[in-house]
């Protein structure tokens, strides 16, 4: 199976052999003067069968009707009678019928009419001539007609077919889903070329779906269907790839990238189709193709907007969350406050106890905004505000921010003021810097070093963040970064492990990297990197700096 | 001057929790301010109208509507300096109140000191801004001749070139104020440049780089995460 879709179009051979196979089947169509164009052509031999015995038929009529008249008329007139029977048979059966009624009106004639009765006569020169003009004027009239015919019968498909295309598009244009679409473009398929058909569409990987199981519906070689879509070529009869598969695959060719297959299967008609029966099928995968991509935007249009209704309803959720939170937060905050100045103007001896309070509304309101920001990272999308930023800028307001924490420890901040600038979320890299550093100085001692080194290779900016506090457990320092992991389980630093949590979200949505490690000279280490793009231009439109002197 | 008038100093204080009004009110009336109170936009917008505020502060958060078209509003017809208060989920909010006219801001949760703070500084620079600044200003071991365009650092002239100047002036002109980075992009280098950020990093760096101590760890030139600069003249 395998073997014979991966080189369909291995023989040439046999592909020229079928092509003449099609070229004699439709020339055979023609000449046996049934209807080529729109339905059988050696599809239905009884009713040709039929137009040759009435045809025969006639002759022995019009034979037997024009005896009783012989006394009053001319042999002339008789003839006429003949050539009538001629052209009604032509007009209605056919050129092969006429043929046929012709000669038999010839012989008739000669037999019955012409003297000596009831004997063939092909003496006389008179008879001769007689038997001539009437063969031809009976052949060159039945052909004739049986052309005009033949037009007429031409003219009448081209018009159903205009009528079938028509109505298929207009049906197509109102569906709404995939499956409609399959269902319409089955359905004309097989009715306007009496054939079964069943169309086949990829999922998301490119791999086609078998359909649903239907009865009646022919069965699918999904080998040659997956073929077929992959190579944006057809298969089957008529296409010489493969050789021995009984239906024909075509690729449905939309605009932008193939939409799946249509599968014909022979039904009322065999395969192959004639060349101009296969154009008009072409011209239906084109209208179903075009019909799926539809389809498949306005569906994307509309996951598109859903998603983007949640994310609104979801950031505004948080933000009602983080509202409803930090109000109490404040009051407390400030009330504390008040109270406190109050105390301190009477020499209150519970000012310590009120400043405790207010440390720990703080280290609350810092967990609500670890919460809230991991609910954020965790819902998915995050909107990144990027900019270009500079790292130092960064680094600069996150020590700002810790200024309290970082009071005991004396800082080491080695940045090249040539770094590069990156193209990041500021506040989500500053918040990184945040949680990082006060980590260093909730696990070290005070004056312990703590402090930030960063570096620019050609595509990453490397910032590290350590120190020389007692490092992080040995083989768990990957473990530190998922949610709610603490360095140890009992400890008594105050959190609840969601710092590095956040800290490796907001790195990974910007496509960087983070992890940590212990430094050999002792102490922790975690090194993030973020991917450094180019610099939009830049018009220096400015008066350089003097060389130092 | 300014002290004479302050007995009679308004501030109108729009916020929907009364806890928090409470406290405030507490904070400012100790401060000699009087305040007038409203927990609606709408509210708010009638009694900016009729009392007419030396300084309004704002919560972003308030349930009948958006604080950003209640400044858009107001500017319109007034001045006044307004104060945001918001949580930290609306930074971006905060930038586009910022944007629209709003002087500083607060985020919540925030204490006596830093909302005194803020209000002194708001309402000071309201003060002082009509007069126009002085020729000279100093910061630090820094001085600035505006005039002349001349930079000094502990005595030795400093060489800056025309566009850090700019945007050294820009900043000097509005001390202890918050200015996001669209309103430096557009004084600076005109409204075309908004969008490109990388330069006033860039700029901000040589600044940094000529006139801090520190440029890591500036006293004077600080970064506003997410939202621009403050010029801070006097380090406390």
């Amino acid at each position: 199976m395998n073997d014979r879709c991966s080189e369909p179009g291995r023989s040439p051979g046999n592909h020229a052999q079928i092509e003449k196979n099609r070229i004699r089947a439709g020339r055979r169509a023609s000449w046996l003067g049934s209807r080529p164009e729109t339905g059988e052509p050696a599809g239905l031999p009884s009713v040709l069968w039929g137009g040759y015995s009435a045809a025969l038929l006639i002759s022995l009529s019009v034979t037997f009707a024009a005896m009783p008249l012989l006394p009053y008329l001319d042999q002339v007139n008789i003839v006429m009678l003949f050539l009538l029977a001629v052209v009604g048979v032509a007009a209605w059966y056919g050129r092969g019928p006429a043929v046929l009624v012709t000669v038999l009106n010839v012989l008739s004639f000669n037999f019955v009419f012409v003297p000596p009765h009831f004997a063939f006569a092909f003496e006389t020169l008179q008879s001769v001539l007689t038997f001539v003009v009437m063969l031809s004027v009976g052949l060159i009239v039945g052909q004739l007609t049986a052309q005009f015919r033949h037009q007429a019968q031409v003219a009448h498909a081209r018009e159903e077919r205009a009528r079938y295309l028509y109505e298929m598009a207009r049906e197509l244009s109102g569906a709404l889903v995939a499956e409609q679409v399959v269902e319409i473009g089955e359905r004309y398929v097989e009715g306007s070329f009496r054939v079964k058909a069943r169309l086949l569409m990829p999922d998301d990987h490119g791999r086609l779906q078998w359909p649903p199981v239907q009865p009646g519906k022919p069965g699918v070689d999904l080998a040659i269907a997956q073929w077929c879509f992959d190579h944006n070529d057809s298969a089957g009869p008529g296409t010489g790839r493969p050789p021995d598969t009984p239906s024909l695959y075509l690729p449905l060719k939309a605009p932008l990238r193939n939409r799946g297959v249509l599968m014909v299967a022979p039904g009322q008609r065999r395969l192959p189709l004639v060349p101009e029966q296969r154009r008009l099928l072409d011209t239906f995968a084109v209208l179903i193709a075009i019909a799926l991509e539809r389809v498949y935007f306005a569906t994307i249009a509309r996951d598109t907007l859903v998603k983007m209704e949640a994310e609104r309803e979801r950031s505004s959720v948080l933000a009602g969350l983080s509202h409803d939170l930090r109000t109490p937060m404040t009051a407390l905050i400030g009330l504390t406050e008040t109270l406190t100045l109050k105390l301190i103007a009477e020499q209150s001896p519970y000012q310590e106890s009120l400043n405790s309070i207010r440390e720990q509304a703080e280290r609350m309101a810092f967990l609500v905004d670890n919460l809230l920001d991991m609910a954020k990272l965790q819902a998915g999308r995050v909107w990144l505000h990027k900019d270009w930023q500079s790292l130092e800028e960064l680094v600069g307001s996150a020590v700002r921010m810790l200024e309290q924490a970082l009071r005991g420890h004396p800082l080491q901040l080695a940045l090249n003021p040539e770094l590069p600038l990156v193209n990041c979320d500021a506040v989500l890299i500053e918040r990184v810097l945040v949680n990082l550093l006060q980590n260093a100085t909730k696990y070290t001692r005070p004056g312990t070093v703590i402090g930030v080194t960063a570096s620019a290779a050609t595509d990453w900016l490397t910032v590290e963040v350590w120190d020389e506090g007692p490092g992080l457990p040995a083989g768990r320092e990957q473990a530190l970064f998922e949610k709610f992991a603490r360095g140890r389980v009992e400890s008594a630093v105050p959190g609840v492990g969601l710092g590095l949590a956040i800290c490796r979200s907001i790195i990974e949505v910007h496509g960087g990297q983070i992890r940590a490690e212990n430094r050999p000279t002792g102490g922790a280490r975690f090194t993030f990197a973020l991917p450094l793009e180019p610099l939009p231009p830049f018009e220096a439109d400015d008066e350089p700096d003097p060389e130092p002197t | 001057m300014s002290v004479t008038t302050e007995s009679s100093l308004a501030v109108l204080l729009v916020e929907d929790e009364q806890v928090i009004r409470r406290f405030v009110r507490t904070a400012l009336e100790g401060e000699g301010w009087r305040v007038h109170e409203a927990d609606t936009l709408q509210r708010g917008l009638l009694e900016a109208g009729t009392r007419k505020p030396n300084l309004i502060i704002l919560d972003l958060g308030l349930p009948d509507g958006d604080g950003v078209d209640f400044i858009r509003d107001l500017r319109a017809w007034s001045g006044v300096p307004v104060l945001v208060l918001s949580a930290r989920v609306e930074e971006y909010d905060k930038v586009a109140a910022l944007d629209a006219g709003a002087d500083d801001y607060l985020v919540k949760p925030f204490g006596v000191a830093e909302l005194l703070a803020r209000v002194r500084a708001v309402s000071r620079r309201h003060a002082r801004e009509p007069g126009g600044g002085t020729a000279i200003v100093a910061f630090g071991e820094v001085s600035v001749d505006l005039e002349r365009r001349q930079v000094a650092r502990g005595g030795q002239p400093v060489h800056i070139t025309p566009i850090e100047f700019r945007l050294l002036a820009a900043l000097i002109a509005k001390p202890d104020k918050v200015l996001t980075h669209r309103q430096l992009l557009r004084d600076v280098w005109g409204p075309a440049y908004v969008e490109r950020g990388h330069y006033l990093r860039i700029y901000m760096g040589h600044l940094r780089q000529k006139l801090e101590a520190d440029p890591t760890r500036p006293r004077h030139f600080l970064t506003e995460t997410g939202i621009g600069y403050r010029f801070c003249p006097n380090v406390a």
